[in-house]
């Protein structure tokens, strides 16, 4: 892994001003992944964005962990379940076309 | 542009406290947060307008002004004079939605408050712009070559690309084009949706076309040539003697483009449909009996 690609959680936290814990309960319900390296702890960059979601979930709407990763979850269904959605009704639309 | 009753939005009455306005203001905030509710731009128009009501009613001075102008907001400039004379001390006070630029707020909002300069509660964090979504409606054949277009996103206007072979339902993130970020954080994307109508008579999907092409009877039996249209033009076919109903031939590359693989094409899958003549003269019914009579 690049370090290019990582940014350090202490740094993390002091830009976004949010306590470091936040970060570690995101880590301890397995909803953020944390990379150690030299005792010191990163995140991808790439999971910002994502993180950022936690946050206004956790910060705006005072949702709790437990919360979170309920909301999490089934918002990771939904957009499955919309994907599979949007494939099956242009595969329904190809069949139906055979029958007018 | 009309009066907005910020109390109604937050089906609060003008006698709530702070605490109501915030208890409010949350409840509906879950309900309707864009991050809940992905793709649904009522939702997001909904939340836009909770957010500009809690904007208002959690800042103490911000609803005195709009208890005492609301409905008269023309009024609100004389206020602020007023307010100027008074040397008015201006308390900032947390709020949350520094996910959102001026432009979401309404005219009302912008012409009683001004543009939006409120801190964010993480104070000046730097913060990634929210995304924004948007829904692209187009023909088939507007997507069967790659080509630009001017969108208008929020009253602004970009220019994107648009790949050939995208699909209904097809998502396309354009990065930097969402919400300004805040305090010099990174912009969000703007997600386009392609929603894509079928305007041709052949059947698609992906990158494989199919289309039925009528053949008439004499031609299925004796063979000969036959002019097909497709996406790409007009195609020379040679038809083989006693050719079957129901034969499907393949046109290599003649399909759709392929998504994000320039100068790739899918196949065309042709049916005939052998056409049996009607309103037979006496003498076709003459040659067609003898004609049995050979097998």
């Amino acid at each position: 892994m690049e370090t290019s690609d990582i940014i350090s959680i202490k740094q993390f936290c002091s830009l976004y001003n949010i306590p470091i814990t936040f970060i570690n309960s995101l880590n301890e319900i397995d909803l953020i992944e944390v990379v150690t390296i030299k005792k010191t702890q990163f995140i991808q960059k790439s999971h910002i964005k994502n993180i950022e979601k936690l946050m206004r979930m956790h910060f705006d709407l005072n949702i709790n962990m437990e919360g979170i990763d309920v909301v999490y979850n089934l918002l990771q269904q939904i957009e499955t379940l919309q994907k599979e959605n949007a494939n099956l009704n242009n595969k329904l639309k190809f069949y139906e076309s055979f029958y007018p | 542009m009309a009066f907005i009753d910020y109390y109604k939005i937050l089906g609060i009455s003008k006698t709530a406290s702070e605490k109501e306005v915030k208890k409010a203001y949350r409840k509906l905030a879950r309900k309707y947060h864009p991050d809940l509710n992905p793709n649904d731009t009522i939702a997001e128009k909904k939340f836009k307008e909770i957010n500009e009501a809690n904007e208002v009613l959690s800042n103490a001075e911000n609803r005195k002004k709009y208890d005492a102008y609301g409905e008269n907001w023309k009024h609100a400039e004389e206020f602020e004079k007023a307010k100027q004379q008074q040397q008015y001390q201006q308390k900032s006070k947390q709020h949350t939605a520094e996910q959102f630029s001026d432009s979401d707020f309404s005219d009302f909002f912008e012409s009683m408050f001004g543009k939006r300069s409120a801190k964010s509660y993480r104070g000046y964090a730097q913060y990634r712009g929210q995304d924004y979504t948007a829904e692209l409606q187009l023909n088939l054949t507007d997507v069967y070559k790659t080509h630009k277009r001017t969108l208008t996103i929020n009253s602004k206007s970009i220019r994107i690309t648009i790949p050939a072979g995208i699909t209904n339902g097809q998502t396309i993130k354009i990065k930097g084009h969402g919400q300004t970020g805040i305090n010099g954080g990174p912009n969000g994307d703007l997600y386009i949706k392609f929603s894509i109508t079928n305007n041709t008579t052949f059947k698609r999907d992906k990158e494989t076309l199919y289309t039925t092409v009528d053949l008439d009877l004499y031609k299925a039996i004796l063979g000969g040539e036959i002019i097909v249209e497709t996406l790409a033009g007009k195609v020379k076919l040679k038809i083989k003697p006693e050719t079957q109903n129901e034969t499907k031939v393949k046109l290599k590359g003649k399909g759709f483009p392929v998504y994000k693989k320039e100068g790739s094409f899918g196949d065309l899958y042709i049916t005939y449909k052998v056409k049996i003549p009607k309103n037979l003269s006496v003498k076709e019914k003459e040659l067609f009996n003898e004609l049995a009579k050979l097998r």
